[in-house]
């Protein structure tokens, strides 16, 4: 446990196969939250099940972010729809990053909220390259209903799993 | 019972929570008494004092700076996105409307139709005429078929659509479409 400790994480040494293995099983957990919410426009643990990673295990989390992000694309193929996935699951890690010592459920659900809400931003940024400034903006706005719906699933969500998937993984962590 | 206070709360929190005795979660005890308190009472299960849940407790007496600032910027950043949602989306109008809709089928062979209509959607537009039908999702309509050509979805094969030369960015249930708008139907292949 020592060595993922929030202090010496920044100089983290080599990573455990055990480490390894529960980083593997959360981006499994990651990717069944994904698809089996797939019906439901935008709402999905993704975003929790990341932050609790950056919580627990620090910039490790990038890893099942990445892997994660990986399978989507093979799922669905690399298409200016998916292209976001390239960055902005990484992003989000690094954001939560920065606010790693924070503790607060109202802190996280915010957080996840606003970063839900940015997302269609973020997602739009390959059609600047496709469709110019104008045609880039256009699909942010059409999106921002689904945006709106991402803010909101994701604060709810975050608010009401955080605790207790928060002990959970304490308990797996800590053994 | 006496209500442990100050360091005995915590001691006592950690004699019923041992496995939050390490460091990792000592980010997670709350920084003021008040929550150690509510910790201690949730630990080992007793009833609260003037009935007040422990959440709630926690939640209103955190001082937590940070949480309000973020909270503020939250619903800030809602309601101008909101804003911007309402007032930037294309409006749609009534009346009637003529509309010139192309289609370019896989093999070549190109269609067009001259459609009067007094919807306000692209959707109402076309689909009572039969030049579109598909399936219902929850984006609203996916189209499948366009003049009675059906996108083969084994073989990544999907119909997209431009209006007035520019690729659509709404689906069909939301497309606002005017007077003499060219709708331009095109099947693709791969994704």
């Amino acid at each position: 446990m020592s060595d993922t400790d929030s202090k010496t994480n920044r100089t983290a040494g080599k990573i455990t196969v055990r480490e390894t293995a529960e980083l593997a099983v959360i981006t499994a957990l990651i990717i069944a939250g994904k698809e089996a919410l797939n019906a439901l426009p935008n709402i999905h643990p993704v975003m929790l099940i990341l932050m609790l990673c950056v919580k627990k295990y620090g910039s490790r989390a990038f890893f099942p972010a990445a892997a994660f992000s990986l399978v989507e694309l093979l799922l669905y193929g690399l298409s200016i729809w998916t292209a976001p996935y390239l960055y902005i699951w990484i992003i989000a890690v690094a954001a939560a990053l920065t606010f790693r010592k924070n503790s607060s459920v109202i802190f996280w659900s915010c957080f996840a909220g606003i970063y839900g809400l940015c997302f269609g931003l973020l997602s739009s940024l390959p059609m600047l390259v496709t469709a110019g400034i104008r045609g880039a903006f256009s699909y942010w706005i059409a999106g921002i209903g689904f945006d709106i719906i991402h803010c909101i699933s994701n604060f709810a969500i975050v608010l009401v799993l955080y605790r207790p998937l928060w002990s959970i993984m304490c308990r797996i962590k800590d053994r | 019972m006496r209500i442990p206070r100050g360091a005995a709360a915590v001691t006592a929190f950690y004699r019923h929570k041992p496995e939050c005795r390490n460091k990792d979660d000592t980010q997670d005890m709350p920084r003021t008494f008040g929550h150690v308190q509510c910790r201690y009472y949730a630990a080992v299960n007793i009833s609260f004092p003037s009935g007040i849940r422990p959440d709630r407790k926690e939640f209103f007496m955190s001082k937590n700076r940070k949480s309000i600032i973020i909270a503020v910027i939250l619903v800030i950043l809602l309601i101008g996105a909101f804003a911007a949602w309402r007032l930037l989306s294309p409006s749609a109008s009534e009346g009637s409307k003529t509309l010139t809709v192309n289609i370019c089928h896989l093999e070549g062979d190109n269609n067009s139709f001259t459609v009067k209509t007094d919807a306000e959607y692209l959707r109402g537009a076309l689909e009572p005429e039969g030049i579109i039908s598909g399936t219902e999702s929850s984006y609203g309509l996916w189209i499948t078929t366009v003049d009675g050509e059906t996108a083969d979805d084994s073989a990544q094969q999907w119909w997209g659509y431009t209006v007035n030369g520019e690729t659509a960015m709404y689906g069909a249930d939301e497309q606002v479409i005017a007077d003499g708008d060219v709708i331009e139907f095109a099947l693709n292949v791969g994704y």
